[in-house]
């Protein structure tokens, strides 16, 4: 038997986002990548239908459209619906012609965009 | 120090019997969710229910309730911006002591009304100094009885 003492609470209220966050990515839920769009119409439409799961969410999406560019990339964060749907997520990825790179946790580039 | 060297079952038990009159004891709950992911029957001993919502409140009660009348004249005074200002907050007011809180001035607007609630006009908060390392403005009160952050 093991008893564990709850000392107390002492948060902010303002950082529930932030704890609810890091929650997510604690358990392998949440994601970020850099995808590529052509700057075309229908690039996005395809990424959802062609890439995502049935179960998966986007819940960060940050695009700058530019003309003077052929693609743009996207930042686009990915709440799976759980765990496993990881890798095949990775392999649909890989599969689509849009360049699409992970952003891992713990890396400067993660911990600038994130 | 030396008095917390020589702390024994005696004193744990004395201090529990001053504060026993104002501090309910916290719960003991069987918690499902982390059983059956340890394999092991775990409990959790809800702290966080008391009434400033932590334990800091048995420390600051505890030496609050044991000063001379001398020492309850003059006052208490401590630094931080959380459960332990809340905990001192409270016994001021329950024992009718006054209490000076230093806070760093980026403490949010929650923490305050918190400590302010539960002190009512037994507290006063200064706001003082961008974190605990800033050194404090000299301490307006001329001694400060054993008080401890």
């Amino acid at each position: 038997m093991v008893v564990a003492l709850i000392s107390g609470g002492n948060n902010d209220v303002s950082r529930y986002g932030e704890i609810i966050e890091r929650s997510l990515v604690h358990s392998g839920l949440k994601h970020y990548f850099l995808v590529e769009f052509a700057q075309q119409p229908g690039a996005l439409r395809r990424f959802l239908d062609e890439v995502l799961g049935p179960d998966d969410d986007v819940t960060l999406f940050e695009y700058v459209k530019r003309n003077n560019r052929e693609t743009g990339p996207a930042l686009v964060g990915i709440e799976l619906g759980s765990v496993e749907g990881l890798q095949p997520l990775l392999s649909r990825m890989q599969a689509s012609p849009m360049r699409i790179e992970r952003i891992s946790p713990g890396t400067p580039a993660y911990a600038y965009l994130t | 120090m030396t008095q917390q060297a020589s702390l024994g079952a005696a004193d744990v038990d004395a201090a529990g019997a001053r504060i026993a009159g104002v501090i309910e004891p916290s719960p003991l709950h069987l918690c499902e969710r982390l059983s059956r992911a340890t394999g092991r029957q775990v409990y959790l001993k809800r702290e966080d229910l008391q009434a400033v919502r932590s334990y800091k409140l048995r420390g600051a009660f505890n030496l609050m309730a044991q000063l001379t009348d001398a020492e309850r004249a003059v006052g208490v005074v401590c630094a931080s911006a959380g459960n332990h200002a809340q905990g001192v907050a409270f016994a001021g007011r329950r024992l009718g002591i006054s209490a000076r809180i230093y806070l760093p001035r980026a403490t949010s607007r929650q923490k305050r009304d918190r400590i302010a609630v539960h002190g009512g006009e037994w507290v006063e908060l200064i706001l003082a100094g961008d974190t605990y390392d800033d050194p404090p403005v000299p301490w307006p009160l001329p001694r400060c009885p054993r008080s401890r952050n």
